[in-house]
């Protein structure tokens, strides 16, 4: 555990969670163009046009519904993922390395439940309101699953502490270890960030699901959150799984960035290239088939520290 | 506000685009410009800045207008063409509108509005971003001629159930409409004790021996990636099916035929195969877009259009031949749509099997243009199929979840348009 | 605990970002004031409140849950003493495990997971 963050990388933190989040967002505009024909030479741009457009909207009021949920459920989604990080080793130097970091990531990233739930039923609209459910029972089958991939790879490093566990992965990679779990935490990416084959909670099915009341500003901060929550949940895939900022020839600090690019770029792909999972199809699968193989790789993870 | 201005000319427009019935071959148009704008198109009215309204007038589609318009934000612009309208000059005076907007500009006037039934045919707009308490008296206008509009029409069927038609429950529904709309604009609510004037969900029995609320939700006929003229009410537990009612809105104009068997496509060169295959393309990207596999649909859309325009090159053969095995080869997409709205095979062909069966098949089609068989494609009665796919639908979808039902309805895909003359129930206003 | 001063640090960063973004809006929309309006229901007039008593078909999974969440509580401190403990830790941790997992079985077989 080296030296405390300074302060100015504090500021930093969030301010790099927002570029790599537009280079999110850009690389979909762009594969979005791809699939379209549309000229691509137009979409890198699209991410800031959309900004600009959404933040010269008129807000939106809509009789009966729970206003106060429904904006604080929209600005939470940004400020849960920009705590997430909080435990994520940049050189070496977390915001905070905290003892319990794992414990951290995952009680920040279950406050999305609470936002796309309040989103969704606060605009007292039925697309909202189902679409609110829809993620409710998505997270209950993934997060099982999820929480099992965050402790086989604390338990690989004996310790909680996300800087250990990425010191832990000096020989070998976690995700070469534990594939299984390193899978299904992509897997958990996506669904947290209720991206991809994980979006029925805002899909088009339903004409926006959660977000399809919010307009202006709101719907900016409620999009951005998600491109954020999704950098957030790339991020920690890097300490997790795929050894921290270990690397040749480049600092450290580069690592963790074009290692988050990375798996940042292929979750983005990936979610443009699979349909949307039916919520009552894929509830199933996490807990009979996802859960028992997280468990097995937990055991398996188990034994190979005690051996070694 | 030099900021809002220079912002708002960087602005790329998000259109929501709208089809009446007899619209198809305007919308196929729109779709095809707004693609190579890269002006993507939004899921909802209330993420759109564009309402873009593709087809002939309708008198009860017209009042759905004017709902959804007022329910977009400023920012805001209106759209409309018809067959013989400048497609590209119409967009572009509507972005040119919308990139221009200040406040106080001048108000679209409500298209259902009973004094002018049929508004000026030519594309016409309306920029607007103007404070809104300016524009009340316009919209009470309009709410005002949306209740006698459909007070007046004896067929529609009521919000509560289909097959109850009572005037005065009907009028007792459309009073609250009429309520909601007007304490939009200036938030009194006439002494309701509920907030805008809305009472809360009923109960009612269900399966499971619970007696919860049921909501009444309607799917259409303004409603993203949905067959143009179809309405549905449903009344929901949960997010389950209990009760369907399936009703048309509007009319296509007697005198034009069905956009995909009208005799040379509007004037283009094509084969029977290459117009069955753009067809079934149409439909398909609308099933991808429900599926949750935009970018799958996009492409789908991008070889109609390429189809249409230039016929079954090679170019356009090889790309579609990838297009077609990763949609088929996808095991996700056939996960969620298998055992899916089974139809039994007393149906038109098209119809037949689940969902997956019926998505395969428009592969199949698609296929045979790509091959160029020479086998004449079985002519299928569209009028025919979509008639029974209304039929089917109430059975099909009770019990359903709302992801079920829009699958289901996009791989019936009924084609309204070509509804025999008499199945076209819902006249004209 | 002054690990957690950089959390609200943190915190104080995300709320100032997110209300600037707020203000900024508030300075260059096009009108303050906001649309009044029905929520969106496919251009037919809204005839009741959405927010309702919604009936969760899949609340046994509810159930099931909280069984394995309450179970997360013991599995985090425990990997932290599996090295020190050795194989006795690791056999009780999936015998208990085991117990849960035949317990979700048991939920599979009675159709808990499939709810239309």
């Amino acid at each position: 555990m080296g030296d405390p963050m300074p302060l100015w990388g504090m500021l930093l933190l969030p301010i790099g969670l927002l570029l790599l989040g537009y280079g999110g967002a850009a690389w979909s505009a762009i594969l979005t163009a791809r699939a379209a024909g549309s000229p691509v030479s137009l979409a890198a741009a699209t991410p800031a046009r959309e900004t600009a457009r959404l933040l010269v909207e008129q807000r939106r009021t809509i009789p009966g519904a729970d206003t106060l949920l429904w904006r604080l459920g929209g600005a939470t989604v940004p400020v849960a993922a920009v705590l997430a990080v909080l435990v994520l080793p940049v050189a070496d130097r977390a915001a905070a390395d905290l003892s319990i970091g794992v414990v951290w990531f995952n009680a920040m990233e279950v406050l999305i439940w609470v936002a796309v739930w309040t989103v969704g039923w606060g605009a007292n609209s039925a697309w909202g309101l189902v679409g609110a459910y829809r993620f409710l029972i998505q997270g209950l089958a993934y997060a099982l699953p999820h929480m099992f991939a965050l402790t086989t790879a604390a338990l690989g490093a004996g310790s909680l502490r996300v800087s250990d566990i990425a010191q832990a992965q000096e020989n070998l990679w976690f995700a070469a270890l534990m594939p299984v779990a390193f899978g299904v935490y992509l897997l958990s990416a996506m669904a947290m960030a209720y991206w991809g084959p994980f979006d029925p909670a805002v899909a088009r099915d339903l004409a926006g699901g959660a977000a399809a009341e919010l307009t202006g500003v709101d719907r900016l901060v409620f999009r951005s959150g998600r491109y954020l929550m999704l950098t957030a949940a790339a991020a920690m895939a890097v300490p997790l799984f795929l050894g921290g900022g270990a690397g040749p020839l480049l600092p450290g600090w580069a690592w963790t960035v074009l290692k988050t690019a990375a798996v940042l770029a292929l979750l983005v792909w990936l979610g443009h290239r699979l349909p949307t999972v039916r919520v009552d199809r894929f509830t199933e699968i996490g807990w009979v088939v996802l859960i028992p193989a997280t468990l097995l790789q937990a055991l398996v993870v188990a034994i190979v520290v005690l051996v070694v | 506000m030099d900021v809002t201005a220079w912002l708002l000319r960087r602005i790329r427009p998000r259109p929501f685009v709208v089809t009446a019935l007899g619209g198809t071959g305007v919308r196929l148009a729109v779709e095809d410009e707004l693609r190579r704008r890269a002006w993507q198109p939004a899921p909802t009215p209330v993420a759109a800045d564009m309402l873009v309204v593709c087809g002939p007038y309708d008198t009860e589609l017209a009042q759905a207008l004017d709902r959804v318009w007022e329910q977009m934000p400023r920012p805001r612009v209106r759209v409309l063409l018809d067959a013989q309208d400048d497609v590209a000059r119409s967009l572009n005076e509507g972005g040119a509108a919308l990139a221009s907007s200040t406040e106080g500009s001048s108000q679209a006037p409500p298209l259902a509005d009973s004094a002018h039934p049929a508004p000026d045919p030519s594309s016409s707009h309306g920029g607007d971003s103007g404070r809104s308490h300016e524009d009340s008296g316009a919209a009470d206008a309009s709410a005002h001629s949306e209740e006698h509009g459909t007070h007046d029409r004896s067929e529609g069927a009521s919000s509560e159930t289909a097959d109850d038609e009572g005037g005065g429950d009907q009028h007792a529904d459309h009073e609250h409409g009429g309520h909601g709309d007007h304490s939009g604009h200036d938030m009194h609510g006439g002494g309701m004790e509920m907030p805008g004037g809305l009472p809360m969900a009923e109960r009612a029995a269900d399966r499971d021996g619970l007696t919860l609320d049921r909501l009444h939700v309607e799917l259409g006929p303004v409603l993203a990636d949905w067959p143009a003229g179809l309405r549905l009410s449903l009344a929901l537990q949960g997010d389950v099916v209990q009760d369907a009612a399936v009703s048309v809105v509007g009319a296509a104009p007697t005198d034009t035929a069905r956009f995909w068997t009208a005799p040379g496509l509007g004037g283009r060169e094509l084969g029977g195969p290459s117009v069955e295959a753009a067809a079934a393309l149409d439909s398909l990207q609308r099933l991808l877009a429900v599926a949750g596999w935009p970018d799958a649909g996009a492409t789908g859309r991008r070889l109609r259009d390429d189809l249409l325009r230039h016929g079954a090159r090679e170019a356009w053969r090889a790309r579609c031949r990838r297009w077609i095995r990763r949609v088929r080869r996808s095991r996700l997409l056939r996960w969620s749509t298998d055992g899916l709205g089974f139809v039994a095979p007393d149906a038109p062909e098209v119809l037949r099997g689940d969902v997956t069966a019926r998505w395969k098949r428009r592969l199949d089609t698609i296929e045979a243009a790509v091959a160029q068989e020479s086998a004449a494609p079985r002519p299928t009665d569209a009028g025919a199929a979509a008639q029974s796919a209304l039929d089917l639908l109430p059975s099909l979808l009770n019990g359903q979840e709302l992801a079920a039902v829009r699958l289901i309805v996009a791989s019936l895909d009924p084609d309204l348009e070509a509804l025999p003359a008499d199945g076209a129930e819902v006249g004209h206003g | 605990m002054d690990a957690f001063g950089p959390a609200l640090l943190l915190l104080g960063v995300a709320a100032v970002g997110v209300a600037l973004v707020y203000g900024a809006s508030a300075v260059v929309r096009v009108t303050r004031q906001p649309l009044a309006s029905p929520p969106f229901m496919s251009g037919m007039p809204v005839t009741e409140h959405a927010a309702s008593r919604f009936h969760v078909r899949w609340y046994a999974v509810t159930m099931l849950f909280l069984a394995f969440d309450m179970e997360m509580v013991f599995m985090y401190p425990w990997v932290l003493v599996v090295a020190e403990k050795g194989t006795t830790a690791v056999v009780e941790m999936f015998l208990f495990l085991a117990v849960l997992v035949s317990a979700v079985i048991y939920a599979w077989r009675e159709g808990a997971f499939r709810w239309t």
